[in-house]
């Protein structure tokens, strides 16, 4: 029935090859990502010296149990979250769309307040509650920002940008409220998760996130064409096959599964989705179907490398990895802005 | 006897309670054949449009491509047979201009695959059959309106469809440009039978030229027929609710304005 009467010259011919610009990238950003954890793995207050690991037990225990469940942690929430960052920018055509930014960590990060206060984070490392409540709170910001958009046929980018603020503000009243009412040690535990860390022991708590993280990853993969052409135009997008309405769905299940996940265990690490993103842009091009694998790898490198700085800068102290993240964020977020309104497509 | 290409039978869109943009519309797009849809700003033309499209989907009636609903048919198969030029497409991205038109290649390429040489030879093509490769490596975000229309209808022609539904694509295009895109859905109709609907509220395009006109007015369809008949002083009057619109004839073409 759908068959063209008279296919004109063109759709048989030619294999369709992954972009050689696809295959450079990822060599490259492979490099890169391989180069940051092998830093980040022998960089720290206790040296390690990679000749004696067999006979001393100590730096062993430190690499194996220490560094490298934390360098692994780090991979997963900086490549997730980085990707999550660049298909929300491209769902909501908006470029200063990001899970802090839209509000879906404010949500995840409320989510595991409630459940830290209520006993179940007296040791966050393997409490699959606090994932859930994050899991749940950040689904619930999902749903205010889908609702928002999807009110009428057009999104407001800036009242998008509106909402997500106000579900922020919302989110950290909830929590200081949380923290108010909930005793000392329980106060002291949010605000120290508040500010963001990778801080584990062992790979047990990091598989858990994997869990949640990797089924993510794939669907945003999954729907990375449909994306590119949704980042085009709406309209054309539609006209062109892709079902709209199933990609939202996917992006948003997607987003609350990662978001959700990376914010139990790490706190809410700003700026990772907006900037890689970004970054990945300006190397490679607007391609969503580059941009989303390639913010994969620089995002885990971005992430890996900030803790790295957090655990060294000061010595024998550790700096907050999302005050890191936040305070190389920031500044590019206003630049961004700037560098919009000269645009001004809004 | 063969099925019309494209046909909307007796459709209705209301996009909230109250507010119904196309009401009890009927049209029959036959194959190769040249048609446009006119009325005055706010009728449902877009509306009506993006119906055929597949873009929405009628709240009453249905539409059908070659016989059977839309609603029955893989998308992706059917963009291979009807494209669409929205009105405006608003990138906020700085897309290059041959990545624009690459999207068009897109019902013909996998889902983890990127296009290939001979899908940028055809997207190059189409820019340069609406004068337009010079924008080839231009970001749109950086083009002019009516160069963002060219890139707009080339990324429709590298779809390489059977019908072309456009909206309003000459809005902005300069006298010349707009010319040529008329004769180029006309010279694609003689090589390969290309069926074309577009809305437009260039009255002055369609007669000679056309084959066939709709036009609209509060939601329906009001008078359809050859553009010699519709264009007439007293359709126009009717139509555009404008007891100044003036009609005349003159070496084969008709002239439509309005008294000021």
């Amino acid at each position: 029935m759908l068959e063209k009467a008279s296919p004109v010259a063109t759709t048989a011919v030619a294999s369709k090859s992954a972009s050689p610009s696809l295959k450079r990238a990822f060599v490259l950003l492979l490099a890169f990502l391989v180069f940051t954890v092998l830093l980040s793995l022998s960089s720290g207050y206790q040296r390690i010296d990679w000749m004696g690991l067999r006979t001393d037990e100590v730096a062993s225990t430190i690499l194996f149990q220490i560094r490298l469940p934390r360098v692994f942690l780090g991979v997963l929430v900086g490549a997730s979250l980085a990707m999550v960052g660049a298909a929300l920018q491209a769902l909501f055509r908006n470029p200063l769309a990001d899970p802090f930014t839209l509000g879906v960590s404010g949500g995840g990060a409320l989510g595991a307040s409630v459940a830290i206060a209520l006993g179940a984070g007296a040791s966050i490392a393997g409490v699959p509650l606090v994932f859930i409540a994050a899991f749940l709170g950040s689904g619930a910001a999902v749903f205010v920002v889908y609702r928002l958009a999807s009110s009428g046929t057009i999104v407001l980018p800036g009242a998008l940008l509106l909402a997500g603020v106000v579900l922020n503000l919302i989110a950290a009243a909830g929590v200081l409220v949380i923290q108010y009412l909930a005793d000392y040690t329980r106060a002291l535990q949010i605000l120290r998760w508040m500010i963001g860390s990778l801080d584990v022991v062992g790979f047990g708590l990091v598989w858990r996130v994997a869990l949640f993280v990797l089924p993510g990853v794939v669907m945003l993969l999954f729907a990375a064409r449909d994306l590119h052409l949704l980042a085009v135009d709406e309209e054309t997008a539609a006209s062109l096959g892709v079902d709209v309405r199933r990609v939202e769905r996917i992006v948003y299940a997607a987003s609350s599964m990662i978001v959700g996940a990376t914010v139990a265990v790490a706190g809410p690490i700003g700026f990772v989705g907006l900037i890689v993103p970004h970054a990945v842009r300006v190397l490679f091009g607007e391609d969503l179907r580059l941009v989303l694998p390639c913010s994969l790898l620089l995002g885990a490198s971005f992430l890996v490398l900030a803790d790295t700085v957090a655990r060294t800068l000061l010595g024998g102290g550790e700096l907050p990895v999302g005050a890191v993240t936040a305070l190389a964020g920031g500044p590019t977020f206003l630049w961004l802005l700037r560098r919009r309104q000269r645009y001004s497509a809004i | 006897m063969e099925a019309d290409l494209l046909e909307a039978r007796r459709v209705g869109y209301v996009y909230a309670p109250g507010l119904e943009a196309v009401r009890d519309a009927s049209l029959t797009l036959g194959r190769g054949r040249f048609c446009a849809l006119v009325g005055p700003n706010g009728s449902g033309k877009s509306t009506l449009l993006r119906l055929l499209a597949g873009v929405l989907t009628p709240s009453v009636g249905e539409i059908l491509f070659e016989g059977s609903p839309l609603a029955t048919l893989d998308r992706r198969r059917l963009a291979t047979r009807v494209s669409y030029v929205p009105q405006s497409q608003n990138t906020v991205f700085p897309f290059t201009a041959l990545e624009i038109v690459l999207t068009g290649r897109s019902p013909y390429t996998s889902r983890f695959a990127f296009e290939s040489d001979v899908d940028r030879n055809v997207a190059r093509q189409a820019l340069a059959t609406v004068d337009a490769l010079s924008l080839e490596s231009r970001p749109v975000t950086e083009l002019s309106v009516g160069e963002r229309q060219l890139v707009s209808v080339a990324r429709a022609l590298a779809q390489d469809a059977d019908c072309m539904l456009l909206d309003e694509p000459s809005s902005s295009l300069d006298l010349k440009h707009r010319a040529r895109l008329i004769a180029v859905l006309r010279r694609l109709r003689e090589e390969r039978g290309l069926t074309t609907l577009m809305v437009t509220h260039d009255l002055q395009l369609l007669d000679p030229g056309f084959d066939y006109l709709y036009a609209m007015r509060a939601g329906e369809i009001v008078a359809e027929g050859a553009p010699s008949d519709v264009l007439r002083e007293d359709q126009l009057k009717r139509i555009y609710d404008d007891d100044r619109a003036r009609s005349r004839r003159v070496d084969g073409r008709t002239f439509v304005w309005s008294e000021w």
